[in-house]
């Protein structure tokens, strides 16, 4: 079974790059993730008139790592639906879910692999100091927000299956991100329905956790942030996997599954 | 033999909202009521033009498509929740050069799609060689599919659609972008599969292949059931009606409507070709019209004059034409 997800997350991933050379991918995938790291690292640095930029640095750099994961899990199935390759996968017996992950999987490795390293070089622009930084703890923080991230691109990319919207759908949720993660704007400076809100988003607790490395770190809030984090992945999992078997269905039902 | 496919008063609606401010909902019948069985072990022909519901049906036997009512039952199974026990003994293969990744080989496409239907790596590796073999891709198998031709991703459509040993194979037009030595190629496969005990749906446009490979054909025009017998028992339906083909210098509307009212012509249409125009007309065999066609035809300069038996594209379109 495992053999199999590799199998077929590596073809997937392959499908997707072999028209890259090895230079382009590096270019595209690190240049991108680090000029927006720049832009909204200067634009905070105008607006807030801070010197100390290490809270956006973290937040924009787990943020775009996360984007990647969400944009590439939830774009599972537009890109089967506009090559004709969506009827071939929901006639298959296959676990309709398995596909989302073994697409993901790949990109989502890439992402935080590039999005690092735009991280580390954003930081040596902006100055951001590791010295007295976990790398264990962050490295834990990273791989929790990506489970919450793949949970979140899961649900996402279930509705992939009933309209052919998915770019609307996945730039509208990274705008949402943006404005309500903490990345940009401080949560407490929300209004409190957008406080609210922001507690069912993946990212909000990732990046609170991951900003606490840089100034005092206190253990039992970091452990509930992380659980938080955890459990918001798993009930993002669970509804999806309930959920695609029902849209699938309605999709079979409704003929939204290619233009007919 | 028993039916592995049942289809009982099929219907299937689609539904259409036009307009802003005041919607106004539109309602198409793609199928609208069909009634056939398919046994196993037998290759069965669905005709007709397109739009006809040929396609809708198919997607509906797939399990890719609701039925909107009626009965559409796929080895014992319905096709719209019991899917489950249907799709690993099934496939399909849709004409066109949608549906495979063309940033990958052949063979990667086979182990992605084998992958698809959960088939154990040691026999979807033997059946990958065997499959490109079949379909005259072993020595390309490597190449990225995007290199390929429109013929050649067609064969590997084909080759997509036998990766999980189907029992039951549907092709949607899958002769269409092949070339003749490919379109032989895809019918020897169709008559192998028979051997085989398979069961095959087919469409096509193609008359001669339908009479070259079906036990039985459905034609169906405007979402119903027109006839449905064996391609000779199709062909005794039009008995009485003699075929003429001409070819003259020119054929204008007027000189069309004059051939249609000579007494005992059922109907006329022409087409062009390189030599000429080509009159077809089909008449009620005891009438003989070949007097007054010739003085209609007079100063038209004939090049040829041709009696020709009844095909399937006769029958096709007298069935068609009449409903």
């Amino acid at each position: 079974m495992l053999r199999r997800f590799f199998s077929q997350a590596w073809l997937s991933f392959k499908g997707q790059q072999s028209a890259f050379s090895f230079e382009e991918i590096l270019l595209f995938k690190v240049s991108y993730p680090l000029i927006t790291l720049i832009f909204y690292c200067v634009l905070a640095g105008y607006s807030f008139r801070k010197s100390d930029l290490t809270h956006w640095v973290v937040g924009n750099s787990f943020l775009l790592c996360i984007n990647t994961c969400i944009f590439s899990l939830g774009g599972t199935f537009t890109g089967e639906r506009y090559f004709g390759r969506l009827r071939s996968i929901i006639v298959a017996p296959v676990h309709k879910i398995s596909i989302i992950l073994q697409k993901g999987f790949y990109p989502c490795i890439a992402a935080v692999l590039s999005v690092m390293l735009g991280f580390f070089m954003g930081s040596l622009i902006f100055g951001v100091d590791f010295t007295g930084i976990n790398p264990g703890l962050f490295l834990l923080i990273t791989i929790v927000a990506m489970f919450a991230a793949t949970g979140f691109g899961m649900l996402l990319a279930v509705l992939g299956l009933i309209t052919d919207e998915m770019n609307f759908i996945l730039n509208l949720s990274s705008y949402v991100l943006m404005i309500f993660c903490g990345a940009n704007f401080p949560v407490s400076q929300l209004p409190l329905a957008a406080r609210l809100f922001s507690k069912v988003l993946p990212l909000t607790r990732s990046i609170e956790a991951a900003n606490m490395l840089f100034d005092k770190i206190d253990s039992g809030r970091l452990t509930w942030l992380l659980i938080g984090e955890m459990g918001l992945g798993i009930v993002y999992c669970i509804i999806g996997t309930i959920i695609v078997k029902l849209v699938e269905k309605s999709a079979i039902k409704k003929a939204a599954l290619e233009v007919f | 033999m028993s039916a592995v496919i049942e289809v009982r008063d099929l219907k299937r609606e689609y539904i259409t909202t036009k307009g802003w401010v005041k919607r106004k909902k539109e309602i198409i019948h793609a199928v609208n009521g069909i009634t056939f069985e398919v046994q196993e072990g037998e290759i069965f022909g669905l005709l007709g033009q397109n739009g006809a519901g040929k396609t809708t049906t198919i997607k509906m036997l797939i399990t890719l498509l609701a039925p909107t009512s009626g009965e559409c039952k796929v080895l014992g199974f319905r096709t719209f929740g019991e899917e489950d026990n249907i799709r690993k003994r099934i496939n399909f293969i849709f004409g066109g050069e949608m549906g495979v990744y063309r940033r990958l080989s052949a063979r990667d496409n086979l182990k992605y799609f084998a992958n698809l239907y959960h088939i154990d790596f040691p026999v979807a590796s033997k059946r990958i060689e065997e499959i490109l073999d079949l379909v005259g891709l072993s020595d390309k198998a490597d190449l990225l599919v995007e290199t390929y031709s429109k013929g050649m991703v067609q064969r590997l459509q084909i080759a997509r659609g036998l990766i999980n040993d189907p029992d039951i194979l549907f092709m949607d037009e899958p002769t269409v972008g092949l070339d003749p030595l490919g379109a032989r190629m895809l019918r020897d496969i169709i008559k192998k599969l028979k051997e085989k005990g398979k069961t095959v749906l087919l469409t096509t446009h193609y008359m001669y292949e339908a009479d070259e490979l079906c036990d039985r054909i459905a034609i169906i025009n405007k979402g119903k059931l027109v006839a449905l017998d064996t391609p000779n028992n199709l062909k005794h339906m039009v008995n009485g009606i003699s075929s003429i083909e001409v070819l003259v210098g020119e054929a204008s509307e007027q000189l069309i409507s004059e051939i249609k009212n000579i007494r005992g012509v059922k109907s006329v249409s022409a087409s062009v070709n390189e030599k000429g125009n080509i009159i077809y007309i089909k008449h009620k065999s005891d009438c003989d019209i070949s007097g007054t066609l010739f003085d209609v035809l007079k100063n038209k300069k004939i090049t040829s004059f041709t009696q020709k038996e009844i095909t399937l594209e006769d029958v096709y379109i007298q069935l068609v034409e009449e409903n």
